[in-house]
């Protein structure tokens, strides 16, 4: 009879770390595979956003002022965002930030304007956006929102990157920054793609308690 | 006797009470009252007369003015004046009461003119001169003598004690000024002090050129900063750093040093004599010389041709960086002819040239055929093509048998050729067309059968691109290749991790089994 209790006993216990295990396992991995997604698009994301800032010359920028929204040379850049912008079906907005010294970024250029003038944010306002050091840090290098995010504007992730003074003779030095907004849906639709890896974990651990039930079982009936 | 003894005695105990009790209460009316109005010119009789006696249009001049005096200071109580009722009635207080007989003088010396006396908190004179002289009446009670003017420590000090008739009493005041505070104005501003390994890197700061490390970039206003350093042949490292009061941050940027830049190009100029040769390069048509081509370091075979001359062929090895010239001297043509045997009916191509067709007797003959290399293609419907490179000899005739292959199936359309001209992001990249190497992004590849062919662009750390591409018969098609660099390496497979570690639960869940069984 002790016999008996101590192997049932056994069973519950290895069961009992089978689905601790597994679990902790199988978090794990769906966490890490959710994380590197989302580092994947982030990191595409400020690739492209690198590559358009490329191709903004901020000569065409500096001559834009408040109220400027129906010039040429305004018009003119906020055609080549659009072009831009359009080669990629998961950027749904293209604009430009000037980032102030109290680090506040204003409006410079907003690919909707012609479009959609009123969902386009003019020349001049202030943003609203939380991703407040990410723009900053976009005076240096690449970046992008850790999070999605939500203005007036819709909810997005973003990111950013430095366009240069100067196309020819660059000294380096930052004139505005490019932004970049992706859905906030299809962020989160890219990146949770962990559905097979729970599954596989659920899997394995049914397998696994199966398997050692069955084994247990026959080792009390063999008794 | 004794009745008058005892009456003589309170007599006496009661003129000292009398006495006892009026001096005290004179002193106390003289501190609680600020001035005594002199009712009468000063005749150097001791009065208690009642305080205050409006005069009536004085006739003698008193021969002591008031002491009060205008002071420079606003004094903590004016004088009060009472303004004239119907007939002008002047009223001049003194500082001191008339009590008791005669006038003392208390002399406050004092190292600053313009300082203001006070005697109990009443403002009496200015010093002037470097001393201020105060009647007082002997009698008075003067505790504590204030001695004050802007700018310097005020001077506070007990009387001595109260002069006696016509005595002088001498108090000494020292002012000193007040210590000038340096005012420190508050640290507002911080710093930044960038420090790279190796030095040099030029160090920005929100997005502007700062100058070169070690560098300190002073007099900013706390907050947060966005730094970047850049050095040639290095990564370039960002960070956020923050500025506080009165403090330096410290700026390290972490430098990496850079992957191998792309491959680095030679060139090489070609020249023609006669003028205007054909020039390829590998095998790729470059132009008609003279030329400059860009070529990645190596050997590189050229061809320089022109028609009725022979071609010039040579190897050139191009270092990175570096220009060659190349002159083609084209020697005259030398002729020879070609015998071709093939299949009656089938058409012949030299040099992508049609030149006709195998006549019945099986032999077609071409004369005045350049010498060298030539390309001899035979095509045949329901045939594989047969295409080979034939030597021409000079002066001579060169025989070619190419038997004809039956293709088995519907018979191959006999298709003409076209190129592609393919550039890609980066440049540099390997073109391979139907899986055959075909040389570095950018180049044009002709001779390439019309149709479509699979185009396939490889070059490390960016991802392959594979396309298909069509060829039309005496065109070029443009191709123009974006191509994404590599994603980082994903994570290990999660679900693989779990399932080994899954199994490996269940082997040890069996061992136990299997081990409580025996």
């Amino acid at each position: 009879m002790t016999e008996t209790c101590s192997a049932a006993t056994k069973l519950w216990v290895s069961a009992f770390l089978i689905i601790i295990v597994i679990s902790i396992l199988t978090a794990f991995a769906y966490t890490s595979s959710n994380d590197a997604l989302k580092d994947s698009v982030r990191q595409g994301m400020k690739s492209t956003a690198a590559v358009m800032a490329t191709q903004i010359n901020a000569s065409d920028l500096a001559g834009i002022r408040p109220g400027d929204e129906t010039s040429p040379q305004y018009t003119a850049v906020v055609r080549h965002l659009r072009t831009m912008r359009s080669l990629d079906d998961n950027i749904i907005n293209a604009y430009i930030l000037k980032v102030n010294p109290d680090q506040t970024a204003t409006f410079l250029v907003d690919d909707l304007m012609i479009d959609d003038p009123a969902g386009s944010a003019r020349i001049g306002e202030v943003s609203t956006s939380p991703d407040k050091r990410e723009i900053f840090s976009a005076l240096s290098a690449p970046a992008a929102s850790k999070e999605p995010y939500t203005t007036k504007y819709g909810s997005f992730i973003s990111a950013y990157a430095p366009i240069d003074d100067a196309t020819d003779d660059s000294t380096g030095n930052t004139y505005a920054v490019l932004a970049i907004d992706m859905s906030a849906n299809d962020y989160n639709t890219a990146t949770s793609k962990g559905g097979l890896i729970l599954i596989t974990g659920i899997l394995s651990m049914l397998i696994a308690l199966g398997t050692l039930f069955i084994y247990g079982m026959k080792g009390k009936n063999g008794n | 006797m004794k009745k008058t003894s005892t009456i003589a005695l309170i007599t006496i105990i009661l003129l000292i009470l009398f006495w006892g009790t009026i001096i005290p209460a004179a002193a106390e009316d003289t501190q609680d009252v600020p001035f005594i109005p002199v009712t009468q010119p000063e005749t150097g009789l001791p009065t208690i007369e009642p305080t205050e006696i409006p005069t009536q249009l004085p006739t003698e001049v008193p021969t002591e003015m008031p002491t009060v005096q205008p002071p420079t200071t606003e004094p903590t109580e004016m004088p009060t004046v009472t303004p004239p009722t119907e007939e002008p009635t002047i009223t001049i207080w003194t500082t001191m009461p008339p009590i008791g007989g005669g006038k003392g003088y208390i002399d406050t010396y004092c190292n600053v003119d313009g300082a203001s006396v006070s005697f109990d908190g009443r403002y009496e004179c200015m010093i002037t001169q470097g001393v201020c002289t105060v009647s007082v009446s002997p009698t008075g009670f003067i505790q504590t003598i204030t001695v004050s003017k802007a700018g310097y420590t005020t001077w506070s000090g007990q009387l001595p004690r109260m002069p006696a008739d016509k005595e002088h009493v001498a108090v000494y005041a020292t002012l000193n000024p007040v210590p000038t505070q340096t005012t420190v104005p508050p640290v507002l501003k911080g710093a930044i002090y960038a420090q790279s390994s190796p030095a040099g890197a030029a160090i920005y700061m929100n997005g502007a050129l700062q100058g070169y490390s070690p560098i300190t970039i002073p007099n900013l206003p706390p907050g947060t900063y966005s730094m970047k350093a850049s050095l040639s042949g290095y990564t370039p490292d960002t960070q956020l750093v923050d500025v506080y009061t009165g403090q330096t941050a410290t700026y390290y940027p972490n430098l990496q040093q850079s992957p191998p830049p792309p491959r680095s190009t030679g060139t090489v100029s070609v020249t023609s004599t006669p003028y205007a040769a054909l020039v390829y390069a590998d095998g790729n048509y470059q132009g008609k010389a003279p030329l400059t081509v860009t070529l990645y370091p190596g050997t590189h075979n050229f061809r320089v041709s022109l028609p009725g001359y022979n071609d010039y062929t040579t190897s050139v090895y191009v270092t990175a960086n570096t220009n060659q010239k190349l002159n083609a001297v084209l020697n005259t043509a030398v002729f020879g002819t070609v015998s071709i045997s093939s299949m009656p009916g089938a058409t012949v191509w030299m040099d992508s040239n049609n030149k006709g067709a195998i006549p019945s007797s099986g032999t077609l003959t071409l004369s005045s055929i350049t010498s060298g290399n030539h390309v001899i293609k035979i095509t045949a419907s329901g045939y594989n093509d047969w295409i080979n490179t034939v030597y021409i000899q000079p002066n001579a005739v060169t025989p070619v048998s190419a038997t004809l292959i039956p293709s088995g199936g519907q018979p191959a359309p006999v298709s003409s050729t076209g190129g592609i001209n393919i550039v890609s992001t980066p440049s540099g990249a390997e073109i391979l067309i139907d899986n055959l190497f075909r040389g570095y992004t950018p180049s044009t590849l002709d001779g390439i059968k019309a149709g479509q062919h699979q185009v396939l662009l490889k070059y490390t750390g960016y991802i392959d691109y594979s396309t298909t591409a069509t060829v039309n018969a005496g065109q070029t098609t443009p191709l123009a290749v974006g191509m994404q660099a590599a994603p980082a390496p994903t994570p290990e497979s999660a679900p693989s991790l779990a399932l080994v570690v899954g199994g490996i639960v269940v082997i040890l869940g069996i061992s136990a089994a299997s081990r409580r069984r025996s």
